[in-house]
């Protein structure tokens, strides 16, 4: 389905795009089961976004739909303001690290060198550029030395710094991260962020899925509240609140985890000493 | 020249050399389309396809016998064979796809439900007094004897092709059989890629039922992908590699059936290619058994070493007869016990390297745990540059604060 469709005017269609990823009314089904519905979202360009909820909130589900990896029911979803198919070369995605079979045969290098997917004809090899760039896009996230270790040798935090080069190399204007921090120790989430930070003083948006509300106010600008439907979204100073929280997570949430989180927004804690 | 001789050289006749050869060509697509049908788990399906052959195969034989009087014609059995085989592939994706079933699930129930309609459509052919009933025999275990020049050619040009057809996609298939999600989200056509995928399989299986037959047609997809597997860790490499080891295979199973009349061709093949297998298992560098165990090996007598290092660094007896041997050979302790220079300054750098790791786990617990049997080696070969940095700021900050004495100043370091 075309969006912006037509009743929209002209200055709102060149703010859509430049709007990286625009989400209205977006219902997805598993079987007979609602996994989101109606949920609307914007993410602004030059952002640091975050889709945050409890399990089975649907944040996954969010990133897949938008990029038409799972069917929608109904909703429209515009990329840069065009369908995601139109604009997939702008998109670098980061699947979870537990949605891939780390045995398969490959080396740091052979999976970064799939970013180059759309750059290679069948029956091209990687020319001494692509090399170099693999090799440039490696030692960005620390790997360089690793490039020819078989993946599934490579710790949980060398694995995600693996898959974030991938995107690197892709040189999109959006980076969509579906839970990048998972099972990974601070240090390296540290270094995965400063990575990011890089990416979107360059001028590039970034969208996460993450689990970690403490680490919210410090890391990202901009949040989405989901818990099958959008709870809330916008800026995380207005939107990162208590209660907005409480109601997301209807209730479950420990009174001082949101006292820590609240003053977080405040004052970002200690170990931001990158 | 003795018979099997001349059949390896290809100089057994113009005939017989083109039907290895055939042979040859269809164990080098087996492999190539096998290592994407493994990678992307789907090894079994080409065994239910291999017996969802039979049907197709029977009626064909019936309608060309009933037709023309001779139901050997194997452009019209590959043909009947390739139908029944496509509705079982169907038939699998359905009940996978429309159900609750599970893929296993779904080709047992394919795969014998159709070889038993395929069998009693062949007590049926027993049953017709017509159509040189012999020649169907040979589909079931194969056979390379006997075959006709023009079937030879078939079976090298449908497998030229579906090895081409691979190659030319092997980038989004492995990008398919890595991560499906992430191929989709690139622009791959997930669908059309497994669908093309199936049929290449399909292609293959219903070419090598002259070959090597119906029941052991599993053989030639999967053996040479799995012992490719040992070979390599990267899926650009294994492809080749298991083109070749299936090519062998065949090639050599193909000629030495031919001396001799009443061989089963498919059997020798996967015998071959069994042999090949074994090999490769045992004797691939890097991933075969005797290469791990070396490796394993060499990972004990490093612990060794490592236990013997610290011992010295901390002036401890060393009582265990491996460990002094391994200091002895490496030249760090001479035969009355005493340690080297040489050997004093490795067990600072031991010492140093296991204060690292200590830090390394205090710093990151999660991936520690998960670098485990990489603690014997040093940290900047087995750590990002960035953590190893973070690591030494960590071991300047706890000499600063006295937590920690530093290992590197004054003679051997006592306790840490």
């Amino acid at each position: 389905m075309p969006y912006p469709d037509d009743s929209y005017d002209l200055p709102d269609r060149l703010s859509a795009a430049t709007t990286p990823l625009s989400i209205h009314g977006l219902t997805v089904n598993y079987d007979n089961k609602t996994v989101l519905f109606s949920v609307d979202f914007m993410v602004p360009q030059g952002s640091m976004s975050v889709i945050v909820g409890p399990n089975g909130a649907g944040k996954s589900t969010l990133i897949k739909a938008a990029l038409e990896i799972v069917a929608r029911v109904s909703g429209q979803v515009s990329v840069f303001g065009l369908n995601f198919s139109a604009n997939r070369h702008r998109v670098a995605y980061v699947p979870q690290r537990a949605s891939v079979d780390w045995e398969f045969p490959a080396t740091a290098f052979d999976v970064v060198a799939m970013g180059l997917y759309r750059s290679l004809n069948p029956f091209q090899r990687l020319n001494a550029e692509q090399r170099a760039r693999i090799a440039d896009c490696l030692e960005q996230v620390g790997m360089k030395d690793f490039s020819k270790r078989q993946i599934g040798r490579l710790s949980g935090g060398q694995q995600q710094r693996v898959f974030l080069a991938r995107a690197l190399i892709q040189n999109a204007d959006l980076y969509v991260l579906d839970e990048p921090f998972a099972g990974v120790d601070a240090a390296t989430e540290r270094a995965l962020i400063g990575v990011l930070r890089n990416v979107r003083r360059m001028g590039k948006t970034v969208l996460c899925v993450h689990h970690d509300l403490s680490t919210v106010p410090e890391y990202f600008d901009h949040v989405l509240l989901l818990n099958v439907q959008a709870i809330a979204s916008g800026p995380v100073k207005e939107v990162f609140t208590s209660d907005r929280l409480q109601q997301t997570y209807s209730g479950r949430l420990a009174t001082q985890q949101l006292e820590r989180i609240a003053a977080g927004i405040d004052a970002p804690g200690p170990g931001l000493s990158v | 020249m003795s018979p099997l001789l001349s059949a390896l050289l290809l100089s057994a006749g113009y005939n017989s050399a083109l039907v290895t050869l055939g042979a040859a060509l269809l164990g080098a697509a087996g492999g190539a389309v096998g290592t994407f049908v493994l990678l992307r788990r789907r090894s079994l399906v080409s065994d239910a396809i291999g017996h969802a052959t039979l049907p197709g195969l029977a009626l064909a034989f019936i309608v060309m016998a009933l037709l023309t009087g001779d139901g050997r014609w194997m452009p019209g059995l590959m043909l009947g064979a390739a139908i029944t085989a496509a509705l079982g592939l169907a038939t699998i994706d359905i009940m996978t796809h429309r159900t609750r079933l599970h893929e296993d699930a779904a080709i047992g129930a394919v795969l014998s439900v159709y070889f038993g309609a395929g069998v009693v459509l062949l007590t049926v052919i027993q049953m017709l007094d017509t159509g040189n009933q012999a020649g169907l025999s040979t589909y079931l275990l194969g056979s390379a004897a006997g075959m006709l020049r023009s079937e030879a050619l078939l079976i090298a040009i449908v497998s030229g092709a579906a090895a081409i057809t691979i190659f030319a996609l092997h980038r989004p298939l492995t990008m398919l059989a890595f991560d499906g999600d992430y191929a989709a989200v690139r622009g791959a056509q997930v669908r059309r890629l497994d669908f093309t995928l199936s049929l290449i399989l399909l292609a293959v299986v219903v070419t090598s039922l002259k070959v090597v037959g119906l029941v052991l047609s599993v053989a030639i997809t999967i053996i040479p992908a799995v012992a490719a597997r040992f070979w390599t860790d990267r899926v650009h490499l294994m492809v080749p590699i298991a083109a070749c080891l299936g090519a062998v295979g065949a090639y050599l199973g193909a000629a030495v059936s031919s001396t001799t009349h009443g061989l089963p061709t498919g059997s020798l093949i996967v015998l071959t290619l069994f042999a090949l297998f074994m090999l490769s298992m045992l004797f691939a560098p890097g991933r075969g058994v005797l290469a791990s165990m070396v490796r394993h090996h060499r990972f004990r007598l490093r612990v060794h070493e490592r236990q013997g290092l610290l011992a010295i660094a901390h002036r401890e007896p060393i009582y265990d007869a491996l460990t002094l041997r391994v200091l002895r050979r490496a030249n760090w302790m001479r035969r009355d016990g005493v340690p080297t220079p040489a050997g004093i300054k490795t067990a600072r750098a031991a010492v140093e390297n296991e204060v690292l790791w200590k830090l390394y786990h205090d710093l990151m617990p999660v991936e520690a745990s998960e670098m485990v049997n990489q603690r014997m080696y040093p940290v900047h070969e087995v750590l990002p540059p960035d953590t190893v940095a973070d690591l030494l700021r960590l071991r300047r900050q706890a000499i600063a604060g006295g937590l920690v004495e530093p290992a590197y100043r004054g003679n051997v370091p006592r306790a840490l």
